[in-house]
């Protein structure tokens, strides 16, 4: 069922790259880490809550909207994960336009984008992941299920926003 | 004692997205290089997107699964028959089925509805059923043995399957989407 549903959603987030062409063509190099850094977005939420899915089985996070030492392990972690990928990301584009010949717009600019990009799409991820998978488990529901392909569409639909934001912070301070 | 720590966090993740995130760079690499045969048929390029969705999020799903199972020890990381792993191979291929039954009558309308050239519904529901159903079997397959394997090593599987699975799928998929596309093509 919630494949049914996500499926229709998923075209919002090719509305979203058709409407960023102009800032495409701004920052080179930009399209060829499109699909490593939405890759990278599912993944890193697809393993937060399936995570929380284990340890909520387990009983070992209550399904409870409340501080814990284990649910705060989980969250540092997504998020210092999240930092070193996004920036790896990065300059991995740089790297593969200098490899197959293409205009790059930079190592720095390239790796801020996905930095910037990757930071603030994580904070929302984070957030709507716990969120949604402990409201999940208390109505009886198996998040194991729900929410793989809820994290890796909300993450695509969420990615392209942020990278878009991410350019135009960059533009503003004239980078 | 903790049962999750940070370090261990990042330190898993970044092996098992890292290897990912440079496996799905195949998967792109491939569409492009045959991005004539796929344009050549419009429905497919109806079809990319959200067949490449699907794929990921039965791998998905399939990966959370097996890591809860794992952590849970209703299924122990050895290669026997399972009631568990049984009853799931089901209920994801019954979702595969209904999602491509769903997916075709989409595509078929938005092709209708943009005045693409004529398809039949019927060779494009083989298309994503014989894509679908593939897909799921391979993914519970890596999927299994992602997870046997980093649970024996000591390692969360929560933090591998996933990576694993979604990045497999998406190679897979768009090998089986090229596939379609030259069949269609010949017939």
């Amino acid at each position: 069922m919630s494949e049914l549903v996500i499926r229709a959603f998923a075209i919002a987030a090719g509305i979203g790259l058709a409407s960023m062409k102009g800032v495409l063509e701004e920052f080179p190099g930009m399209m060829i880490m499109i699909p490593a850094f939405l890759q990278m977005r599912g993944a890193v939420g697809g393993t937060l809550a399936s995570r929380l899915s284990s340890a909520l089985h387990m009983g070992i996070i209550e399904p409870r909207l409340k501080r814990s030492r284990e649910l705060s392990q989980n969250l540092i972690g997504t998020f210092v994960l999240n930092v070193i990928l996004s920036g790896l990301i990065g300059c991995l584009a740089h790297f593969m336009c200098l490899l197959f010949g293409f205009k790059s717009s930079g190592l720095l600019t390239l790796f801020l984008l996905a930095l910037i990009a990757g930071i603030i799409s994580n904070l929302v991820i984070m957030f709507v992941t716990t969120i949604t998978t402990i409201k999940i488990y208390q109505r009886g529901l198996d998040p194991d299920v729900i929410m793989g392909p809820f994290v890796t569409t909300l993450g695509d639909v969420i990615s392209i926003p942020c990278l878009f934001l991410a350019a135009l912070i960059l533009m503003a301070a004239g980078i | 004692m903790a049962y999750y720590k940070a370090k261990d966090i990042v330190k898993q993740g970044s092996v098992a997205i890292t290897t990912s995130v440079i496996v799905d760079c195949f998967a792109g690499v491939l569409l492009n290089a045959k991005i004539e045969a796929l344009l050549s048929i419009p429905i497919l390029l109806v079809l990319l997107p959200s067949l490449m969705d699907m794929t990921g999020d039965i791998g998905c799903m399939v990966g959370s699964k097996i890591a809860t199972f794992l952590h849970l020890g209703l299924v122990r990381p050895r290669f026997e028959k399972n009631p568990y792993l049984m009853r799931y191979a089901v209920a994801v291929m019954t979702v595969a089925v209904l999602t491509s039954l769903y997916l075709t009558f989409l595509a078929v309308a938005a092709s209708y509805l943009l005045g693409l050239s004529a398809v039949e519904p019927l060779k494009v529901l083989a298309v994503v059923l014989a894509c679908s159903v593939s897909i799921s079997v391979i993914a519970f397959l890596v999927g299994i043995a992602a997870g046997f394997v980093t649970f024996k090593h000591g390692w969360d599987p929560d933090n591998t399957t996933i990576p694993i699975v979604t990045a497999t799928c998406d190679v897979v998929g768009a090998m089986l989407l090229l596939l379609a596309a030259s069949l269609i093509g010949m017939i």
